[in-house]
């Protein structure tokens, strides 16, 4: 992993992508959707009857009718009123139940799908784009979804049922109503032309600020002690004033927009109550037909504020939207059915796709690989051919940046060979590192030299590499790699660790990952340098887990300390992305060449 | 020093510090004109209504129609005030806030958790752990976001009382009985805000269900090679779909409950139209009331659902900034507290440092400018010793020296004097010139040759695209575990401090590169402009001791 090229971050989907997406998600719920419709369209209806019988209030008063007939309306009135909130609140409900299961299948393949991708893709993007997709769009979408859309559907439907009503009392309201239209659509044109723009560069802003908040964070103690609290702190604010200085411009023209609404609201409500003034003196609009229209239109005020009033959510959900399509576009391969494959993948253990491999150990062979990180950077492995037996161990000594990571990695099927073939398994048997890796997670298993303790307790880390795990199995894993310190966790297995809880140093982190290996039981084992934070003190007890570790499986072990190399069956000695000596330690310890030199370094 | 903030004075610093107290002002007034000209519209309806079957002049339907105009005018622009005076006021509250709990956690979060760095074997215990990340950054957003906000609840609240006021009075003009109605809309608030505390819970759940989610997202992106390395992908996508369900059934509840809220608010505003309705209706029919002024009720009643439901949020929302006021205090006060023994003290005479001494167990390092020392100990003790120089614990009395002071009175003081970084120290973003000579970013031709060349640092230059001035990715994660080590190695030798403390610096380097740089320090006890240092080797790397002029092992 010496070079990557950073800053390729993850695509973002194009409206039309982004649409496909959600109405692929929606499709399930048709019947649902229908439902809602309906529903809400009656709420709209029965919404209106509280304007319209009002009117006839009015009216009746106008014409001098009974106070019975007044107290019947009144009656009625209430009864509209609890009809359409009811219909209204399961309108609602419906809608939340639709859109927050979407919602979830969607996060849920978004996370899916980063959780598959290439390491070396998520290192070309950078951890703060893959971790603002998975937090930061999912939160802002789903924010959206809960709170925005509900309000906007229900504003939409009483929107249109409203309009209908006054176009009902008379087509002459229905036209004045339409005065208010130039305005609102040039204040909509107006918005959809700065805004968007706007708010995208905002989240941009934001998501900058996040990263120097999160860095300074997770390095404060470097901070403190290099003294740049102030720099670090001032790079936040920096780029905090920026963030700022985008969030006031949308707001003034946000505020622009609303302006243009309001005044809009006052053209059509003057157009109405124009045409009622001059319909009731000429005596072709009766009084309480007038009321209903202008309380129809006020009553518009309210939806239309909030339709238009919360575009500006969707339109951040909308950018959120996009970048969460966008990481669907990096799916391998397709169809819906791809998710119920994985769940037996890890579940059943027995499953069809590991049948052609057998059980191991297996044999590993890479014919003439040459694999190159992509950007203008030289070739990190040339033209590498290589056996290692069934059963074998190898250690892989080097300097850095020689390509043995690389070679880990392709070995694991974690990255894909550029040129040539990395296969597991005998004969007629193997199979490709890679599609082994993407198909039967787990035969083949790699500690990274990065290691990551993940947030939780003690026991849900470990068992994310074996659910069905009892306690007892866990404790004699941890047992065989030496991490006695476990029996003085205040809570044991259970206890919180990562992030938010315990910080487990350097060593135990080191072991926990061992003994994830040794839950996984995998049948090639690679071990880059998964023990260079361990204390000398520590090291007898971990050197016996690695024997137990490697002894039924084939293995390869990226030595960063020599003597693991020299009680390894074979030694390969790399250098710039060639195999320069291979042979067993013995050997290469008596023979002239680049291994005696370091094993006489080491040892002087 | 300061008091330590308590939630009610961070909410009342939201309002009044910064200079925000005018600008809570306008926004409170703007958002008042605002409402109180939407009562004021059915009022005008009303009036037109009432001309078009008395008097029918077309004279006063101008008139009217000019009053509207007006009415409009003030709604829409005391609306723009308050909307953008209210956010330039609650950005800064925000700004303000995000940068305080950063400040204040960088300076604890430095300082590694004392009492469990005296139990021997154990880690630090969580309890007392200065807050990870995901806790920061939820607090240095959301909960500031939402702290912030009481600027937006008081706007909201003057604006809808004011309201209610004003529908009041004008009620009062028409006919005073018919004021009884706002009357009315008392109780209501106060059902509503019953029914409002459960709305308030759910919606409280969904949030944490949210930053749940998102954290355990971030935390399995985080650990994204652990996991690919384990074949684990399926596993960890299980564990966030598990928390995805939660979620999802935790927004369906909260949606319930919000309906729910709506729904009980729809019903009330509608009984009281009702009511009110058939009242006015009944006084007209007698003749107490002009048509007119029967529009103008009703339409002044149905304005009324928005203020009441308004009023009857007002205790859960205040009940949510009061939480997360209490969160941020709590982290300032509890930060601020570990840190305040260093900086009570930081006025201390500085140190005359001419040899830096330390207790490691039964052992004493002693080390002066000029010597290459070697300390080979338990990690417990490494550890110890490591955060007791870079004062990231405090010292015992009596337990390290600078010179003639004791490190215990001397605090933060000794950072002048001594360069101790943590063990694996955090690479930042930025060119890798920048990185390596922290304070001379500009300069390309900063980096010193005696140091590029003795950590071998040109071959990590070759492999970034861009060289010195390449980037580098947070935490150096475009460049391999060897490289981490070395360019962090390079940081800290191009330091000016009398002493350099460093902990395990080349845990991930191979062998070979291992042994030519242990050769290369001893020709590095000078700082790039020439001044003499004393480097502690904390180690237990045979190589790197054997370079050492000493040994302590402890």
């Amino acid at each position: 992993m010496s070079a990557v090229v950073p800053g390729s971050r993850l695509p973002v989907a194009t409206a039309r992508r982004t649409w496909r997406e959600v109405s692929r998600l929606l499709r399930p719920h048709r019947a649902r959707l229908v439902a809602v419709t309906v529903v809400l369209l009656l709420a709209a209806v029965a919404g209106l009857g509280a304007p319209a019988l009002l009117g006839l209030i009015v009216q009746v008063v106008a014409d001098g009718g009974s106070t019975r007939t007044l107290v019947l309306l009144g009656a009625a009135i209430a009864v509209a009123g609890v009809v359409a909130a009811a219909l209204g609140a399961v309108g609602r409900v419906l809608i939340a139940s639709v859109t927050q299961t979407s919602l979830a299948t969607l996060r849920e393949e978004v996370v899916d799908t980063v959780m598959r991708l290439p390491v070396q893709r998520v290192e070309e993007a950078g951890d703060g784009d893959v971790v603002s997709r998975v937090s930061g769009d999912v939160e802002s979408v789903g924010e959206a979804s809960s709170q925005v859309l509900p309000t906007v559907v229900t504003a939409l439907f009483s929107i249109v049922v409203t309009a209908a009503g006054l176009g009902a009392l008379d087509w002459r309201f229905a036209v004045a109503a339409l005065a208010a239209v130039p305005l609102q659509w040039w204040s909509v044109r107006y918005f959809r032309r700065r805004v968007p723009g706007i708010f995208r560069r905002l989240r941009e802003a934001e998501a900058e600020r996040a990263e120097a908040v999160l860095e300074t964070v997770e390095g404060a103690g470097t901070v403190v002690a290099l003294g740049r609290e102030n720099e670090h702190l001032e790079e936040i604010a920096a780029r905090s004033r920026r963030a700022i200085g985008i969030e006031m411009h949308g707001v003034r023209s946000i505020s622009w927009f609303y302006n243009g609404l309001n005044i809009a609201e006052l053209l059509g409500l003057a157009a109405v109550l124009v045409v009622g003034f001059l319909s009731v003196r000429a005596g072709t609009v009766e009084i309480g037909a007038a009321t209903a229209a202008a309380l129809f239109f006020h009553r518009l005020f309210g939806p239309m504020m909030l339709l238009l009033g919360n575009v500006d959510d969707l339109a951040v959900a909308g950018a959120g939207l996009a970048r969460l399509a966008g990481v669907l576009e990096l799916r391998d391969g397709s169809g819906d059915d791809r998710r119920d494959g994985d769940d037996r993948g890890s579940d059943g253990g027995t499953d069809a796709e590991v049948a052609p491999l057998g059980p191991g150990p297996h044999a590993v062979h890479l014919d003439a690989v040459s694999f190159s990180y992509g950007g203008d950077v030289d070739a990190v492995l040339h033209d590498l051919t290589l056996r290692i037996a069934p059963g074998q161990t190898v250690a892989v000594v080097g300097t850095s940046g020689a390509g043995k990571s690389t070679l880990g990695r392709l070995v694991a099927g974690t990255l894909e060979a550029g040129a040539g073939t990395v296969r597991v398994g005998r004969g007629e048997a193997a199979v490709l590192a890679h599609e082994l890796h993407r198909r039967s997670p787990g035969r083949v298993v790699l500690v990274d030299q990065q290691s990551h303790t993940f947030s939780g307790s003690l026991a849900a880390d470990l068992r994310l590499v074996e659910p069905d795990a009892d306690d007892a199995r866990l404790h004699a894993v941890l047992d065989r790699v030496g991490a006695t310190w476990v029996a003085d966790l205040p809570r044991g297995l259970e206890t919180a660790v990562g992030a938010d809880g315990t910080q487990l140093r350097a060593d135990q982190a080191q072991q926990v990952a061992l003994a994830r290996v040794l839950l996984a039981r995998p049948d090639v084992v690679v071990l880059d340098e998964a023990t260079a934070d361990t204390p000398r003190s520590a090291q007898q007890t971990l050197d016996a887990a690695l024997d137990v570790l490697v002894a039924d499986r084939t293995a390869v072990i990226i030595a960063h300390r020599l003597d693991q190399a020299v009680r390894a069956d074979r030694v390969l000695v790399m250098s710039h992305g060639r195999i320069v000596q291979d042979g067993p330690p013995w050997v290469l310890v008596e023979e002239v060449g680049p291994f005696r030199e370091l094993w006489q370094a080491y040892t002087a | 020093m300061t008091p330590p903030p308590t939630a009610r004075t961070l909410l009342r610093g939201v309002l009044t510090g910064g200079g925000r107290r005018r600008g809570a002002t306008v926004a409170a007034l703007g958002l008042t004109g605002h409402q109180v000209a939407e009562i004021l519209v059915p009022v005008v309806i009303g009036v037109v209504i009432d001309a078009a079957v008395t008097d029918s002049e077309v004279g006063s339907l101008v008139l009217w129609l000019g009053v509207l105009t007006a009415v409009f005018l003030v709604l829409t622009f005391s609306w723009r005030a308050g909307f953008v005076t209210g956010t330039a006021a609650f950005q800064s509250a925000e700004h303000e806030l995000r940068q305080r709990i950063v400040a204040t956690v960088v300076d604890g979060g430095a300082r590694a958790d004392e009492a469990g760095d005296a139990r021997d074997g154990a880690p630090a215990s969580p309890g007392s752990a200065a807050p990870g990340a995901g806790t920061v950054h939820s607090l240095a957003t959301s909960d500031a976001a939402a702290v912030a906000g009481v600027i937006w609840l008081l706007g909201e609240q003057v604006a809808a009382f004011a309201a209610l006021l004003t529908a009041a009075v004008t009620l009062t003009l028409i006919s005073p009985p018919l004021a009884l109605a706002v009357a009315l809309g008392i109780p209501l608030a106060w059902v509503l805000n019953r029914l409002s505390h459960p709305l308030e819970r759910r919606t409280r759940e969904a949030q944490r269900s949210a930053a749940g989610a998102a954290s355990l997202a971030a935390d399995l992106v985080a650990g994204l090679r652990v996991i690919a390395g384990l074949g684990a992908a399926a596993a960890g996508a299980r564990r966030y779909r598990s928390a995805s369900a939660q979620l999802r059934t935790a927004r369906i509840s909260a949606a319930r409950a919000e309906s729910a809220f709506t729904a009980a608010s729809e019903v009330l505003a509608g009984l009281l139209v009702a009511v009110v309705g058939v009242a006015a209706g009944w006084l007209t029919l007698r003749g107490d009331l002009s048509i007119g002024a029967l529009v103008a009720v009703v339409g002044v009643v149905q304005t009324l659902q928005y203020p009441i439901s308004t009023v009857g949020m007002l205790g859960p929302s205040l009940a949510q900034k009061r939480a997360s006021a209490t969160r941020i205090a709590e982290a300032l006060s509890g930060a601020s507290s570990t840190s305040a023994v260093g900086t009570t003290e930081h006025h201390a005479p500085p140190a005359d440092g001419d040899h830096l001494e330390i207790a490691a167990g039964d052992a004493v390092v002693r080390l002066e400018p000029g010597a290459l020392v070697g300390l080979a100990t338990t990690p417990e003790l490494a550890q110890r010793v490591s955060d007791v120089l870079g004062h990231r614990v405090t010292a015992r009395p009596g337990e390290a020296h600078l010179g003639g002071a004791d490190l215990a009175a001397l605090g933060a003081a000794v950072r002048e004097h001594v360069h101790a970084p943590p063990r694996a120290a955090h690479l930042f973003r930025g060119t890798l010139a920048a990185a390596v000579a922290a304070p001379a970013p500009r300069e390309t031709d900063a980096l010193d040759a005696r140091i590029t060349g003795a950590t071998l640092l040109d071959d990590v230059v070759a492999s970034l695209p861009g060289g010195r001035t390449g980037d580098l990715a947070a935490g150096g994660a475009n460049v391999s575990g060897g490289q981490r080590d070395r360019i962090a190695l390079a940081r800290a030798l191009h330091r000016e401090e009398a002493y350099l403390v460093l902990h395990e610096p080349l845990t991930a380097v191979d062998s070979v590169t291992e042994a030519a740089i242990a050769a290369a320090l001893p020709t590095l006890l000078r700082s790039p402009t020439g001044r003499p240092r004393g480097v502690l080797l904390i180690t237990d790397s045979p190589v790197l001791l054997r370079a050492c002029t000493s040994v302590v092992r402890a």
